[in-house]
């Protein structure tokens, strides 16, 4: 009787929560002249990638596959706060043509960042505007390479990043807006592959000139309705980093994006 | 329609921004001198018994370059390399290539075979015999008291491996077992130490291993444990004889050391391969792909067995006479040693 009664509540507790989840949304929603601060935004799309890890192979493996991305924006008067978690698997080859049988390589790549911008200036009566900025960015690349006769290796790298970040939006007409953004590491701690396979994983903090990258970002946002947007949006990213062995990885992001304001 | 002109030059715009490879530094030529450059740059980088074997791989360098030109053809490219690639006297050194495949088999070439597996089927196992595994492995009865099995290789899934436990279930109730794996060559280790744990009687340390971990040839990591632990399932503890020859070879070997410390294990026949490498692949700009040896292994002593191989128990061959009237020594001294332990 007790644990019925216990359960009866907890429904009902349950239930309470949803129902004001549902009404704070529709009082969200209801307020036509309210500027929406807060975007929630589902990406998916294609990618296009080039890895060349010399600890695996002398060659660069190239393929393509899909990412998904997950991500939550807050738009204020004069900052910008971003949070986004993706995800992307695919498939590449060796650029050469081998004799037994092809060797290939699954790439998954997980990211998780946080970026806040703050605005700095403003051009052309406000149609341009210039943010300065950081990201944290939390980046892990794992690629298994399947050699012939069924043997494989592990590679990788995982790099925590604090970025120096100059973002620029332009407002073109009412419903459309382009905004560019890079980021560049001041600071990073990477845990890459030891040289020999099987060695300890030592993590390194390393600055500019050991770990190179630059993530690139180029969005076309279009107003759809008060409460969706869609977003087409190319980005790019590099990095190198020279130990034990050089790796190398560039990856060509085109991405759509459903965004929902709040 | 204005709106779908603009998205659709964006969309171009953004294709032809595409990045990707221009800050790739871009693979090197498909040219012979560059394949030679990459292989020797390869091997000095990771290959691991440069020290060991005394090898000062500068000087072929400077013996084989020259030999090589623009105007070399691979299948002269090919005969260069492996004449450079021989001087390892490795047995995990290979070069795959649509012109032939180098390799380096002295190792088991310059001795007798001590094995044919034929002459145990028809000579010894007279009751019968059966194959499972997809082949790996064959077994039947010697005598009433005695079941033979033959591992031909650690080569396949874990699923393959997994069906020694039928094989084992047949032979429970007999009082000695020959485990043969002569001409097995290796494969996985982790194969084969799934059949060794079957037959372990306690968690051992049977071998250890340094990784070549830096661009300096003896630049190695600290000597790692490799062990071997008792199968959660029944163990077979009666007298066994682990037959070898030379043609048993990496993780086969890795077998024998995690075998020949137990003490119902008498390990008879001829010295292993020595091959203690644990190879690595790699390929070339024109698509050739080549093997190296990328640690050094062990035995629990810290003596080095590469290209010298495990010394048995019991040192015995096959003399070409008594292998032509069909009879295995080898399988012979092993019934007898098993049968003196009965007693």
């Amino acid at each position: 009787m007790i644990t019925l009664f216990s359960r009866h509540k907890e429904v009902t507790r349950i239930f309470n929560f949803f129902l004001i989840l549902l009404i704070s949304f529709h009082t969200l929603l209801a307020q036509p002249d309210r500027p929406k601060k807060n975007f929630i935004g589902l990406h998916t799309g294609a990618l296009s990638s080039s890895i060349k890890d010399e600890l695996a192979s002398p060659l660069t493996y190239k393929g393509s596959g899909a990412p998904i991305q997950l991500s939550y924006r807050f738009m204020g008067n004069k900052n910008r706060h971003s949070v986004s978690l993706s995800y992307s698997r695919s498939k590449l080859f060796p650029t050469a043509e081998l004799p037994y049988g092809q060797h290939s390589l699954d790439h998954f790549q997980f990211d998780l960042a946080y970026s806040y911008h703050r605005f700095l200036a403003s051009l052309f009566r406000d149609r341009v505007k210039l943010y300065l900025g950081g990201v944290w960015d939390n980046h892990v690349s794992v690629r298994e390479l399947y050699y012939i006769w069924n043997m494989s290796e592990i590679y990788g790298e995982l790099v925590s990043s604090l970025d120096i970040s100059p973002l620029l939006e332009f407002k073109m007409s009412k419903k459309n807006q382009i905004t560019c953004q890079l980021a560049l590491p001041v600071m990073a701690l990477v845990i890459r592959s030891p040289y020999a396979q099987k060695g300890i994983v030592i993590p390194k903090i390393t600055t500019l000139d050991r770990f190179i990258r630059f993530k690139n970002s180029l969005v076309l946002e279009h107003t759809l309705s008060r409460f969706f947007n869609i977003r087409f949006k190319y980005q790019y990213i590099y990095y190198r980093y020279p130990e034990p062995q050089r790796v190398q990885s560039g990856t060509d992001h085109f991405m759509v994006e459903l965004v929902f304001k709040l | 329609m204005r709106k779908i002109r603009f998205i659709s030059l964006f969309l171009v715009l953004m294709i032809f921004c595409s990045c990707q490879g221009l800050f790739i530094e871009p693979d090197s030529d498909n040219t012979p001198e560059k394949n030679f450059e990459i292989l020797w740059q390869e091997f000095d980088r990771y290959y691991s018994y440069f020290v060991y074997k005394d090898i000062d791989w500068y000087s072929l360098y400077n013996q084989y370059r020259p030999q090589v030109s623009a105007q070399t053809s691979d299948q002269e490219l090919f005969t260069i390399l492996s004449s450079m690639l021989d001087i390892l006297k490795d047995g995990h050194v290979n070069l795959y290539t649509p012109h032939g495949i180098y390799s380096y088999d002295a190792w088991w070439s310059d001795y007798p075979a001590n094995f044919d597996l034929d002459i145990i089927r028809r000579n010894y196992l007279t009751s019968g015999y059966t194959t499972a595994g997809r082949g790996t492995f064959t077994y039947g009865k010697l005598t009433d008291e005695i079941g033979y099995i033959h591992i031909s290789s650690f080569v396949g899934s874990e699923e393959t491996f997994l069906e020694i436990s039928g094989i084992l279930e047949k032979f429970r109730d007999l009082k000695g077992l020959v485990v043969d794996i002569r001409h097995n060559g290796g494969g996985s280790t982790s194969n084969s130490d799934l059949i060794a744990a079957r037959f372990a009687d306690q968690k051992r340390l049977y071998a250890y291993v340094k990784w070549r971990n830096g661009p300096e040839h003896d630049d190695f990591t600290e000597p790692q444990e490799l062990i071997i632990e008792p199968s959660e399932e029944w163990r077979f503890s009666k007298p066994v004889a682990l037959l070898t020859n030379r043609s048993v070879f990496s993780s086969a070997e890795d077998f024998v050391l995690a075998m020949r410390d137990f003490p119902h294990i008498t390990v008879i026949g001829d010295i292993t391969g020595g091959g203690a490498g644990n190879p690595i692949l790699r390929e070339l700009p024109n698509g050739w792909v080549y093997r190296l040896s990328r640690w050094q292994e062990l035995t629990p002593e810290m003596e080095m067995y590469e290209g010298i191989g495990l010394m048995p128990d019991v040192l015995v061959g096959i003399l070409e006479e008594d292998l032509a009237a069909g009879r295995d020594t080898i399988l012979e001294t092993a019934i007898t040693t098993l049968e003196f332990f009965f007693d």
